[in-house]
């Protein structure tokens, strides 16, 4: 896990003071502020307005303007049960651990707040921590950040972050010991799975304390069952500078490896400008777990995952009449504008009438007085095609010719036989410039000759 | 009432298709009609739009060739329309060896814009006058045209023929509207 870029902000809170640092992590330089707030008099937690104010005081003289932070507790202010579980999945191991929190806490979720983390445990099973934090502590450290312009991410326990800076335990665990100038706090790990937070009640000042605290770790061991699980590494967080050979020849006495651990070696956190002070590490292993601690009592495992609002079925439902809905609204839409397009037209059209109507006429007008000029209809064209149906040798001859101006043509004649009569009808309808070629008689001439008369009415409008 | 998941689906569905027959009764149909409507009306309305720009194109183009037969003779007096109709046959049916003829006016009517004298004529000659005749009136630079023709032959086997015309001339009274520019068109 490594700092986020931009500022990462952790309280670290206890009973005498509350610790602000502020790791600031932009342009490949990480810098490093803090401010504290001492908890004295009225200032305490039990006026969290006040502290709050103060607290927003001492951030702005310290240059912290970050607007969100996490909140580390101190170890004296949780209570911690490891619980061993089958496996399970997410929803059953909450299930489980609501009902093993029943069991063992004796108070609600009124008083306490509660959350765990989980991992697999080299038996096969879960192994869980179960923290729980008074409720009433959470709610005013939120008014406190509050009053003080922040946002809280997480409150989790600081001797948790700085277990967790230190990697994986092995395979037979580790004592992560955070001495402190406010107390001791020990942290149990094997492997991935955490198995204890306890405040130890010894203070480390010297080496008769150093002493006391391997008879701490000495009660602590029986609690973490089976000989082949106890650790076998102890890691020292020194906050105080207190002569580290006590301590190593306690934890030589239990048959610990001991490492004194550092900010910069296991934190992570080192810059010219930054300080190796320890009794920052804390707070710095804090502002690194601010994207989701291992225990979180604001955001709780134990709470049911928000359910969807809205299912799959219904947002498919809603996502389906969503477009027929868009799709009735484009209709309606299109509709309106070609309406609208109608109207427009149609009152361009009602307004143009008059001058169309004119127009029409006009134009009527001047194509009617064109057939006195250039569209005339001749009378030579039918005259000539009538004329060449006629034979040359003199057997027919016409005796009239009419010609009227719609085309129709009427010819009268003498034929010295009806067959010369019927040539002449061959020749005009097989002319196809003729048309609706009709006899309207053809009759003896009267005398005893085979001669006739005949009439022969004809369209010659296809004539140019 | 508790229903069962089958009983709770059906009911969902049926409510679902009865919603929509309902909607498509009641909204989408008549929507769609009244598109379809719309959509009927404007593409008659263009075409009406467009056949009118046509139109008062086409009256541009008309308003060219009145001017053009105001240039070719188209009188505004009829006395003068007659008297070049006149003048015009008596050159014309001379020339074409035909006499004078008769000639006589017998009605003058409107014709729109308009106005049509009417003319009726005879004349005797050969077939090769006559043709000469109707050539000249069919290529004639003023308005005049042949409402009717009769040719008889006088005498069977000769070229000797009679020659009835009916004519007919037109000339633009004043007092008519002048010939207005085609404006826009819709």
């Amino acid at each position: 896990m490594m700092f986020s870029r931009g500022r990462n902000l952790a309280l670290v809170v206890n009973e005498h003071r509350i610790t602000a640092t502020e790791v600031v992590v932009a342009g490949g330089k990480t810098e490093l502020r803090t401010a504290a707030v001492n908890l004295t008099g009225e200032t305490t937690l039990k006026d969290p307005q006040r502290l709050g104010r103060e607290l927003k005081a001492e951030l702005r003289r310290g240059g912290l303007t970050a607007s969100r932070c996490v909140v580390g507790l101190p170890a004296s202010w949780i209570v911690c049960r490891e619980k061993m579980l089958p496996p399970a999945d997410e929803q059953a191991l909450r299930g489980i651990v609501a009902l093993a929190i029943e069991r063992d806490f004796a108070s609600d979720e009124a008083d306490l707040a509660f959350d765990y983390c989980a991992h697999s445990a080299a038996t096969g099973g879960l192994s869980v921590l179960v923290a729980a934090a008074a409720r009433e502590i959470i709610t005013q450290v939120q008014a406190v950040a509050a009053a003080a312009g922040l946002g809280v991410s997480a409150i989790t326990s600081t001797a948790i972050a700085l277990a967790r800076c230190c990697g994986a335990a092995g395979p037979g665990g580790r004592i992560v010991l955070c001495v402190l100038a406010t107390g001791t706090e020990a942290v149990v790990a094997s492997g991935e799975s955490l198995r204890l937070v306890r405040h130890l009640s010894v203070r480390l000042q010297d080496a008769a304390s150093a002493a006391g605290i391997g008879g701490e770790l000495r009660r602590l061991l029986p609690l973490l069952g089976a000989a082949s699980d106890a650790p076998r590494e102890l890691l020292v967080w020194d906050g105080t500078g207190v002569n580290h050979a006590p301590l190593s020849a306690a934890a030589d006495e239990l048959g610990l490896a001991v490492r004194f651990c550092t900010i910069a070696a296991d934190v992570g956190l080192s810059g010219p400008n930054i300080s190796s002070d320890n009794a920052l590490a804390g707070a710095a292993a804090l502002a690194r777990a601010n994207d989701g601690p291992e225990i979180d009592f604001l955001h709780s495992r134990l709470a049911e995952p928000p359910k969807a609002r809205v299912g799959l079925r219904a947002a498919l439902a809603a996502a389906v009449a969503a477009t027929l809905l868009a799709i009735g609204i484009f209709l309606f839409v299109d509709w309106r504008s070609e309406d609208h397009q109608v109207s427009v037209l149609a009152e361009e059209l009602k307004n143009g009438k008059s001058a169309r109507d004119e127009a029409a006429v006009f134009n009527a007008d001047v194509r009617l007085a064109r057939q006195w000029f250039d569209n005339r209809a001749g009378c030579l064209g039918p005259m000539r095609e009538v004329t060449r149906a006629f034979p040359s040798e003199g057997r027919i001859w016409a005796t009239s010719l009419e010609i009227r101006e719609d085309r129709q043509v009427t010819v009268t004649g003498k034929s010295l036989t009806e067959a010369a009569v019927l040539d002449v009808l061959d020749r005009l309808k097989a002319n196809r410039r003729l048309s609706n070629i009709e006899t309207l008689y053809v009759r003896n001439s009267g005398s005893a000759s085979p001669a006739v008369t005949f009439s022969i009415k004809l369209n010659a409008a296809g004539v140019d | 009432m508790v229903l069962s998941k089958r009983e709770r689906v059906i009911l969902i569905a049926t409510i679902v298709v009865a919603g929509a027959v309902l909607a498509y009764w009641l909204i989408v149909s008549p929507l769609l009609d009244a598109r379809a409507a719309t959509a009927a009306t404007k593409a008659k309305l263009t075409a009406d739009a467009a056949e009118g720009r046509l139109l008062m194109a086409q009256r541009q183009r008309s308003a060219a060739a009145l001017e053009q037969m105001k240039r070719s003779n188209l009188k505004t007096d009829p006395a003068e329309a007659e008297a070049q109709v006149l003048h015009a046959m008596r050159r014309w049916a001379e020339g074409a060896g035909l006499g004078r003829g008769q000639v006589q006016t017998v009605r003058i009517a409107g014709k729109g814009r308009f106005s049509e004298i009417e003319f009726q004529t005879s004349y005797s000659g050969t077939m090769r006058g006559i043709t000469q005749l109707l050539w000249q009136i069919e290529s004639a630079d003023i308005p005049i045209r042949v409402v009717k023709l009769q040719i008889a032959s006088r005498k069977e086997g000769q070229d000797d023929l009679n020659f009835e015309l009916r004519l007919s001339t037109l000339y633009a009274p004043k007092g008519q509207p002048a010939p207005a520019r085609a404006g826009g068109g819709g």
